[in-house]
């Protein structure tokens, strides 16, 4: 059957969260949690199984103990989370990251009839393309590429990223999470695939493509978070509210005909620390404007 | 890089091509020296062969479920593709298909080929007399010859050495009296046009193409073009016609002239997946949803349709799901449009 590449088919067939019986009956396992409805027990030989009703229903080579659960390793950048009365798959914060990106400058394009299949993203960071390109071989084992294309504005030439993968199988496993669409620039957070670690991944994504830092009066700077669409805007903001965070009410701005309304919100300046260290952004000007942003903070402190 | 043409520039590598008294590619070594002449591979065999006649569309079954045993369910094509590494991992199971062989066990009356294509670990267990041995006993109406692991992020010396154990293990079929597939790999275009060359000097005609992966890591077009133009350059220097399938990819490619295999048709079915047109819809994708189909698995249930009767019915539905793919994609390779220059 080998053909290709040795290592991505390798990962295919064994890094997929394959449930392998037969063999292992005979190795000796130790219970590692109970929980009401789930029991997790470990093998000498390593590995873990997940039982429910005393019946092994999915056996894993990696999981994360925490205080309150269990996470297992699934493939295509899922995890499995076993709670004290539910399971659930939810995103491993690589892949809320991705969304979060898609979600605030990227898109999904699927036609049947055609049989094009396509995610992309779209940005002037090189630093940003390069994340995209980084989480899709990270999530999926696959390499998207990076059209640049130069075009002429009024501010002289600018260089845009657009990196691109095509592919079925990852099209639809993204648009199943219904991060995007299917109007033109509407997104949803996908809230119920997210912990806590992956709402921060999910809004550091975010916010690197549709967030803004910006120096408002002498060292007074605004963190905001904006988009033309508003119920997603609202959902992300919910999730600020979720970890903590004291967003204040989104605004709206009427922009000029035949363009959309933008919305937005802010976060409040008590919370920039907090944002910093919990969310952060991955463009390069975000972090500069980060740092000066703590460093005003701590003196401030400091006086 | 080729470690033979490294080795001819000064360049070598201590555990493979250093020292040179235990160096691994000296079985293959071309390079004549004061020591020793140049390794000739040995003389091939040669027989003379006949096309399969392959159809444009060969369905894979999945022999260890009768729900892919479409011809149980009133649909006739007339040859199929039987994976032998279903049988290898179920004891059983090959226990009773040998003692019948496979025409009995499946009662089907169409051709029935033996695909070799299987797991690494399965190849590295199979000697020469056992694929004999099962052959015998299965009695399939055709048979590729074995497969091999050829792949690009392997140091070269390893997909030469299987390439050469490919050509060897297809030497060694001849002695069969079963019509043979002959099979087209390699890790880069030398490999797969050497590996077709001496294949065709043993008398090959029909060739089978494993796919699959190469299409998922965007390899197959840097390899198939090279095939089909082998094929072509040869076809037209010895005034013979040969016969190429694409294994295991489930749409059709831009090059024309070839013949598809694989089992999409019933795996997307049991996603619950639906074909129209030879291409890949999500039951919940409204474009499809409430249309029609009057093909003779569905007699004019929609979609949405066949999602009720799964759910009063799973099994039903299911099957009917497959079978209605399954003519879809028939229907879908068997069209006459050709986009590209192929065989």
């Amino acid at each position: 059957m080998g053909g290709g590449s040795r290592v991505k088919q390798y990962e295919r067939r064994f890094f997929e969260g394959e449930q392998v019986r037969g063999e292992r009956e005979e190795e000796s396992f130790h219970v590692l949690r109970t929980f009401e409805k789930y029991e997790v027990r470990e093998s000498e030989g390593g590995g873990y199984e997940l039982l429910k009703g005393g019946e092994v229903i999915g056996i894993f080579s990696e999981a994360k103990v925490e205080e309150g659960r269990i996470v297992f390793t699934l493939g295509k950048g899922m995890s499995l989370e076993i709670l004290e009365r539910k399971a659930r798959e939810i995103l491993a914060p690589g892949k809320a990251e991705l969304c979060g990106l898609i979600a605030s400058d990227g898109g999904i394009y699927i036609n049947s009839e055609k049989g094009v299949y396509e995610v992309y993203f779209d940005s002037e960071d090189r630093e940003l393309a390069e994340l995209f390109i980084n989480l899709i071989g990270e999530v999926y084992h696959e390499t998207a590429r990076d059209y640049i294309r130069f075009e002429d504005t009024g501010e002289g030439k600018k260089t845009y990223h657009k990196p691109r993968i095509y592919s079925k199988k990852i099209a639809y496993d993204l648009a199943d999470l219904g991060i995007k669409g299917p109007e033109d620039f509407e997104f949803h957070p996908p809230l119920n695939h997210l912990d806590e670690e992956g709402k921060r991944a999910y809004l550091r994504g975010f916010f690197s493509g549709d967030g803004n830092i910006s120096m408002t009066g002498e060292r007074v700077h605004s963190i905001r978070v904006y988009s033309t669409y508003k119920e997603g805007l609202e959902e992300v903001r919910q999730m600020f509210i979720d970890l903590g965070f004291h967003p204040h009410e989104i605004r709206t701005d009427h922009r000029k005909p035949g363009w959309r309304d933008l919305h937005s919100f802010t976060i409040p300046a008590e919370d920039h620390l907090k944002f910093i260290e919990e969310i952060g952004s991955r463009k390069p000007e975000h972090v500069e404007r980060l740092q000066l942003i703590k460093i005003i903070d701590e003196r401030k402190e400091k006086d | 890089m080729c470690l033979i043409a490294q080795c001819q520039r000064g360049f070598q590598y201590t555990g493979i091509t250093y020292p040179k008294s235990f160096c691994r590619l000296r079985p293959y070594c071309p390079i004549k020296t004061a020591n020793r002449p140049s390794v000739q591979i040995s003389s091939l065999s040669k027989r003379s062969m006949t096309k399969i006649g392959f159809e444009r569309f060969i369905p894979q079954i999945d022999i260890s479920d009768k729900k892919s045993w479409f011809w149980r369910h009133g649909v006739e094509l007339p040859e199929i593709f039987v994976p032998l590494w279903q049988l290898l991992i179920n004891e059983n199971l090959l226990e009773d298909v040998s003692s019948k062989g496979l025409h009995d066990f499946l009662g089907f009356n169409g051709k029935i080929f033996l695909s070799m294509v299987m797991p690494d670990e399965l190849l590295d267990k199979l000697r020469l007399k056992d694929y004999f041995r099962l052959v015998e006993n299965l009695g399939p109406d055709a048979t590729m010859i074995p497969d091999n692991y050829t792949y690009v992020d392997d140091p070269l010396f390893l997909s030469w050495s299987q390439t050469v154990k490919l050509v060897s293990l297809a030497n060694d079929f001849l002695k069969l009296d079963t019509p043979l597939i002959g099979l087209i790999k390699g890790s880069n275009p030398l490999q797969v046009d050497w590996a077709i060359r001496r294949q065709v000097e043993m008398g090959y005609v029909s060739f089978a193409m494993p796919a699959r992966e190469l299409l998922e890591d965007n390899l197959l077009d840097d390899l198939l073009p090279g095939a089909i133009m082998s094929l072509k350059w040869i076809s037209k220097r010895t005034k013979t016609d040969f016969e190429l399938l694409v294994y295991g990819v489930g749409r059709r490619l831009k090059y024309g002239g070839l013949s598809y295999s694989n089992l999409f048709w019933f795996l997307e079915a049991k996603q619950g997946h639906y074909f129209k047109g030879g291409k890949l819809y999500s039951f919940k994708d409204p474009e499809i949803r409430f249309e029609e189909c009057t093909c003779e698995a569905c007699r004019g249930m929609m979609p949405q349709e066949l999602i009720d009767l799964m759910l009063c019915d799973k099994e039903l539905g299911l099957k009917t799901l497959a079978l209605h793919n399954l003519l879809d994609m028939n229907r879908a390779f068997n069209e006459r449009k050709v986009n590209g220059r192929g065989l």
